[in-house]
């Protein structure tokens, strides 16, 4: 009889656990749906899949739209802004850990304060000082109007140093120490132990930098100012906004600028995983 | 050493990354600054592909034509990019980048003329007061001084279904200039004899409100745009009475959104559409309904002296940014297109649907088109007929905030609350609003 009574009880958490994962997953398939149905079928909530794809990607790489160009811009950011953010907030959170001084924990404290900080209070401020570089001749390459404008302010995150000093805790100081007996500089402790010991949780690093920067829209929608320095998130936000918005080609649009972010996960989930829970290898 | 080299390599990685970047966006750009010296380089934002950006786009064909020394630049975004670039530029006082002609709501324009004066330029010298309903001016008139071109009005009509009427044993004389509350009875007739509903509701959508409050000249705020004028206001009181008694009766939709209004209106689900002469161009989408539609003036409201059955909702106008390059250049664009060539005007009339609020002279000959549609009816005559009945009010800063207050309490009103008590709490409010909107 008892077989029988958690054999309904596993039914019971399968059909709810299979309920839960449909309502997460539906509005995916919705949004793949949708990229192959033409505007109207969208409207009318056709749940079948169409034939439009070939038509809507069409309507997407007009040029006018900009979808090329926001894609390439949102590369480019996005990947320069991952591997600086990393270097940068790699080597801060590490000395923090590795190097005492009398200010540390003061230092450190005020740094977590500005986690505190609502982007929207300091966003005319730090608008007004990109927009000072723009008079000045080398700081132009980051002021106004430039992908460097995008990338200059999610380089060094409070977040993400908080993040490097936790799990740099877990890293044996009697490594480091070693490794300094045997006559390696302090550069090279970082990149050729702790880099390696610590490799998922750069990986846990590089997928929060990435995600935030792909997806990032109030910033980079401030500073872009001409049509060329547009990011993804800003070219979709045109897509739908219209009085009559072509719905199949935004589900096109937002099924190919889901694409890397799921990709980039699933690649390295095992790592995100083990970076959360602070494994050392 | 190796790894300094690995060091190296991959700052200079980031460097060669980042240069291409850098570079490339700031060429872009200047390039039509520097690729022809002679030219002069203007700009304008819009937010609509097939509307505003496309008359933008059409007036530069034609302003490019007579001014080979001119480029234009049409920019479109979405209208709430555009309202969050102004907002951070205009208060961080930074105009660099900013376009030097810009399409701007008629109800959020106050926030910038007051809040940040001598943002946009004074275009009194390029706008001729008489050629314009008075009504439209007055939403960027200030101290006199006229600072926007008009671009498009929506004033309102009460679109209606003739089949559905006829049913409950109405025609089109009995729908001319009536009141709400006979609105509300033939309303009820309607829903009675053909099941269908007389008007739609779209939450977080209150067109109806500001319909009701212009056609009966009043607004939330007083006529120096900043004291607020909605406790103890009959108008607003009464409209609020308007709206309960519409969801009494029992004759009102409710869509959950704007696409489900616009499927509503393609299955046939309304008798009625009461709004801005805009929604023409959504209700034609259901073209199986050809001829079924028609057009007459909106109800009125019964006890307010001086109420019309004629309104407006919405709108938007150009701006000069005043604080950018070629100020005057883009001044004399708008000079020589909409604020004063009526055959282009006319011709948008086709092109887009535009009614731009500029008194018909005789020269907006398409207003004359007969809509089979519509049965034939020359609408475009209708809607600027009323439109000179249309009251001046004044628009302030934070229409858009305030509407948000008044549909919450809107409800508590539509749930049986005191209407008294609920104005008074919406003006202590809107009395802590911020100063943008």
């Amino acid at each position: 009889m008892g077989k029988t009574k958690k054999k309904v009880i596993l039914a019971i958490e399968y059909v709810f656990l299979c309920f839960v994962s449909f309502l997460c997953a539906f509005p995916f398939l919705w949004m793949i749906i949708g990229a192959t149905n033409t505007s109207s079928d969208v409207m009318r909530n056709k749940m079948t899949f169409g034939s439009a794809l070939w038509n809507n990607l069409q309507t997407l790489l007009q040029p006018e739209k900009g979808f090329v160009t926001g894609l390439s811009n949102t590369i480019i950011t996005t990947v320069v802004t991952t591997l600086l953010s990393l270097l940068v907030c790699s080597l801060a959170g590490y000395s923090f850990t590795m190097y005492r001084s009398q200010k540390r924990e003061k230092l450190f404290n005020i740094l977590l304060l500005t986690m505190m900080i609502p982007f929207s209070s300091i966003m005319v401020p730090l608008y007004r000082m990109f927009a000072q570089m723009n008079k000045i001749p080398v700081l132009k390459l980051v002021g106004l109007n430039t992908l460097g404008a995008m990338i200059l302010p999610s380089v060094s995150t409070a977040f993400l140093i908080f993040f490097f000093r936790q799990n740099a805790k877990s890293f044996s100081k009697e490594l480091a120490e070693a490794a300094r007996i045997d006559g390696l500089g302090e550069w090279a402790i970082f990149f050729k132990i702790f880099f390696p010991v610590m490799r998922s949780t750069f990986a846990t690093g590089a997928i929060v930098s990435f995600m935030n920067s792909w997806n990032n829209y109030l910033w980079p929608l401030l500073v872009a100012q001409s049509p060329q320095v547009r990011t993804l998130p800003m070219v979709l936000s045109a897509l739908g906004q219209s009085y009559t918005a072509d719905y199949g080609a935004l589900m096109t649009a937002i099924v190919i600028a889901t694409l890397p972010s799921a990709l980039v996960y699933f690649l390295m989930q095992k790592e995100f995983v083990a970076g959360m829970t602070g494994a050392v290898k | 050493m190796r790894i300094r080299k690995l060091l190296a390599l991959l700052l200079a990685a980031a460097a060669a990354l980042c240069l291409p970047a850098c570079g490339g966006s700031t060429s872009g750009s200047n390039a039509g600054k520097t690729a022809d010296e002679s030219k002069t380089e203007i700009t304008a934002w819009a937010w609509d592909d097939n509307f505003n950006v496309k008359a933008l786009r059409l007036a530069k064909e034609r302003y490019e034509a007579e001014h080979p020394d001119v480029t234009l630049t049409v920019i479109s975004q979405s209208l709430n990019d555009v309202v969050q670039k102004l907002n951070t530029a205009f208060a961080a006082e930074s105009y660099d980048g900013l376009p030097n002609i810009v399409l701007i709501e008629d109800y959020r324009v106050g926030g910038y003329l007051d809040v940040f004066p001598g943002s946009l330029r004074d275009l009194s010298s390029i706008i001729n007061a008489d050629d314009w309903m008075p009504y439209k001016l007055s939403a960027f008139t200030r101290d006199g001084k006229i600072y926007g071109v008009p671009f498009d009005s929506a004033v309102c009509g009460m679109f209606y279904r003739v089949d559905f009427l006829e049913q409950a044993g109405y025609t089109g004389e009995d729908l001319n200039n009536i009141t709400w509350s006979e609105y509300i009875e033939i309303g009820k007739k309607v829903k009675e004899a053909t099941g269908v509903s007389m008007l739609e509701q779209t939450s977080g959508d209150l067109t109806l409100m500001k319909i009701l409050m212009q056609s009966a000249g009043t607004w939330y705020v007083n006529e120096d745009n900043t004291s607020l004028n909605i406790a103890g206001n009959p108008v607003i009181k009464e409209a609020m009475q308007v709206y309960k008694d519409l969801m009494d009766a029992g004759i009102v939709m409710n869509f959950p959104g704007w696409d489900e209004k616009v499927r509503g209106i393609q299955n046939g689900d309304l008798a009625t559409i009461v709004d801005g002469c805009w929604i023409s161009a959504t209700i034609k989408t259901a073209e199986d309904q050809s001829g079924k539609w028609a057009l007459k003036p909106i109800p009125r409201m019964d006890h307010v002296e001086g109420a019309v059955n004629a309104s407006n909702v919405g709108g938007s106008s150009w701006y000069v940014v005043d604080k950018v390059a070629n100020a005057d250049v883009a001044e004399n664009f708008l000079k020589e297109t909409f604020a004063s060539d009526t055959g282009f005007l006319n011709e948008l009339v086709n092109e887009i649907g535009l009614f731009s609020s500029h008194k018909s002279d005789g020269s907006f000959t398409n207003y004359e088109a007969q809509d089979a549609f519509f049965g034939n009816q020359k609408i475009w005559e209708d809607f600027a007929a009323w439109a000179e009945l249309v009251p001046q009010v004044p628009y302030g800063i934070n229409t858009y905030n305030i509407d948000d207050i008044v549909e919450e309490e809107l409800q508590t009103v539509l749930q049986g609350g005191d209407i008294d008590a609920a104005l008074s709490a919406i003006e202590s409010r809107a009395a802590q609003i911020g100063q943008i909107g």
